[in-house]
């Protein structure tokens, strides 16, 4: 922290100081736009859905796989959406399911789950905002760039019903 | 009682998927143990044909965790097929990027997959030894660890465009120049990576102590270390040439030349593992095996150019009069290597030179051969080409960290299990040393072998005749 900062921050009592932070991180938040973050391997045919979507949607987030450094993003969100492709359904079908925070499995390395990283954002930094996870069914998981037709249909559908929001 | 075979398979947090073998004696000691990789790579034949322009792209897909390092080695493979010296502003920038990514797989190696054994204990509970258990009881250091890698994930976007597979640095030097504005964001977040890196510094250290056991017996032995230095034998990570010394620091062989590295390297095949064994060739096998990585280039290094970095690296040597030969030292190593990475970023940035925009030289093909090396945050890199009059590519050899530490690997496992198995009944805790020893030396089988990527270890026990007693998955 800069010298000058230090006076200025100094004025004030701590508890007052951390009262006013914390209501302006609420307000920040109420006003905050959804965090969405799609993951999945783009050379692995249809699992790439949930990364192709968050390309194309304004702000959100595209990774191949999911990480803990994602649980500070998270934890500053108002609202979390995860979009992910699978294998269960009929091709190009989307499901939606809420996501309560619950600790991953023995496994858990260096890349975690939507459940394991709310989990995360709650002990780490004492909030996990309610979350939700849109998934689309996936045809072919080989090794390939392109969509299957479904796939890409349904793709669509969700970016535009992102880019309807926003 | 017969001789037996204790199989871990797969072994867990590394990078990579493998399983690791004890063999046991008619009494029940330890006679032998092998680390198995059960992947295969095969980015050298499949490059095959392919534009040389192409490769710092191919080949940065080895690896979702160090592709930098891949796209750095074969950019300077390829600078050589241009035979271009590229301007020093993209060799500036590519050593920052270098850096950025030594900062973020070093923490993931030491917070993610380390930190778990080191902080609850390598006889707790394995359902929640892993980075989500750190985070429930030591919160704090989570927070760092998550931190650091952060920065480091985020300083490679900024500058690269992305955080994985970026396609910023090409043949010739890098595509665009660095902006004011992203040079003042990595400056501005500098002073809060530096005091965690101290932070966690200073914390390993203070908890070395209860480790003495593992110290003394988690691939403890001499061998020789190879890295690069620079032109006054310091820490070097990008430039410099390549030094091997022995176990008591004396230096065998400085000034090795990338292009020379077959005349000092040679590589042989086990038939129980796909990664093969590297050696320094005047020595032969086994006399010649050696070590890379954050130990090595400390132990190799003279110096270190930064002021706290130095610092650390002086308390450092003096662990030992020679080299420090403990492989549980790595980690310490590792996060020496952090504080000194984030000094020399500031060093870098520091200043307009940075700035400048010429960036790229641009040439024909020039040379039909080529080679690449650089230091990744596990060790020596080294990428080898050779092209046709057109550029295609006609012959690629990778010699990967990994495989430079394949025989001190092996020569671990088999003292750690000599020193913590007994006999036919295995317990968790004693096999999650045997699984630590691996994971002190962070090895990237996906780069070293190139499969799948996943995260496993399992461990088997065999009888003299080769049937399996017990094993145990995680």
């Amino acid at each position: 922290m800069k010298v000058g900062q230090t006076s200025v921050c100094g004025g004030l009592q701590p508890d007052r100081r951390r009262r006013n932070g914390r209501a302006q991180a609420r307000r920040r938040l109420k006003s905050a736009p959804p965090l969405i973050i799609g993951y999945g391997s783009p050379l692995r045919g249809d699992d790439a859905f949930g990364y192709r979507a968050a390309e194309r949607i304004p702000g959100a987030i595209a990774v191949h796989q999911l990480t803990p450094e994602l649980m500070d993003p998270i934890a500053r969100a108002r609202h979390v959406i995860f979009l992910d492709a699978s294998a269960e359904g009929a091709p190009g079908e989307i499901r939606r399911r809420e996501l309560a925070p619950a600790a991953p499995g023995a496994a858990f390395t260096h890349h975690a789950t939507p459940e394991g990283l709310l989990a995360g954002a709650l002990t780490l930094y004492g909030h996990a905002p309610p979350a939700e996870i849109l998934t689309v069914c996936g045809a072919n998981f080989s090794l390939s760039t392109d969509l299957s037709p479904a796939v890409a249909v349904a793709l669509e559908s969700v970016v535009g019903l992102f880019r309807t929001r926003s | 009682m017969s001789r037996q075979k204790i199989v871990i398979d797969p072994v867990t947090r590394i990078e990579g998927h493998s399983k690791i073998s004890i063999h046991l004696d008619e009494h029940g000691h330890v006679e032998e143990a092998y680390f198995h990789v059960t992947q295969f790579r095969g980015f050298e034949k499949f490059c095959e044909g392919r534009p040389f322009t192409e490769m710092p792209s191919l080949m940065a897909r080895i690896c979702g965790i160090c592709p930098v390092s891949h796209l750095i080695a074969s950019a300077k493979a390829c600078d050589a097929i241009l035979a271009v010296r590229i301007p020093p502003n993209a060799a500036r920038l590519r050593q920052i990027l270098n850096l950025a990514q030594l900062i973020q797989s070093h923490a993931l190696s030491f917070f993610y997959l380390a930190s778990p054994d080191l902080l609850l204990g390598m006889d707790s509970d394995p359902a929640s030894r892993n980075i989500f258990g750190v985070l429930e009881k030591h919160p704090d250091l989570a927070r760092d660890g998550i931190r650091l890698r952060q920065f480091g994930q985020q300083v490679i976007e900024w500058l690269a465009g992305k955080r994985i597979h970026p396609a910023w640095i090409v043949p010739g030097g890098v595509s665009e120049p660095l902006t004011a504005d992203r040079r003042d964001r990595v400056l501005t977040a500098i002073p809060e990576a530096l005091a965690i890196a101290q932070r966690s510094l200073d914390w390993f250290k203070r908890e070395m102590e209860t480790f003495r056991e593992e110290i003394r017996s988690f691939a403890n032995f001499p061998s020789l270390f190879m890295g690069l230095v620079d032109a006054d034998g310091g820490l070097e990570h990008y430039h410099g040439k390549l030094r091997i010394t022995d176990p008591g620091g004396k230096v065998v062989a400085d000034g090795i030349d990338g292009t020379d590295y077959a005349a000092n390297i040679a590589e042989l095949a086990h038939p129980w593992t796909y990664l093969k064994t590297s050696y320094y060739k005047p020595l032969g096998y086994p006399e010649g095996v050696y070590r890379v990585g954050p130990l090595a280039r400390l132990n190799v290094a003279d110096g270190v150019s930064t002021p706290r970095a130095a610092q650390e690296w002086a308390e450092f040597r003096q662990l030992e009069r020679g080299a420090v030969l403990s492989s549980f030292y790595y980690h310490y190593a590792r996060l020496i290597e952090i504080l000194y990475a984030l000094e020399k970023l500031e060093q870098l940035l520091t200043g307009d030179a940075v700035l400048d925009p010429h960036v790229r030289a641009f040439a024909r093909v020039n040379n039909l051969e080529g080679v690449g090396v650089t230091e990744a945050p596990r060790g020596t890199l080294i990428h080898h080409y050779k092209c046709d009059a057109d550029g295609l590519i006609t012959w690629a050899n990778l010699i990967i960290a990994t495989g430079h530490n394949n025989a001190a690997m092996n020569r671990g496992v088999l003292q750690v299990a000599r020193h913590f198995v007994q006999g036919n009944k295995l317990t968790e805790g004693m096999l999650n040393r045997v699984e630590a020893v691996i994971r002190a030396f962070d090895p990237c089988l996906s780069c070293s072998t190139h499969a799948d990527g996943r995260l496993m270890l399992e461990v088997e026990l065999h009888d003299a005749e080769g049937a399996v007693l017990d094993s145990m998955r995680q």
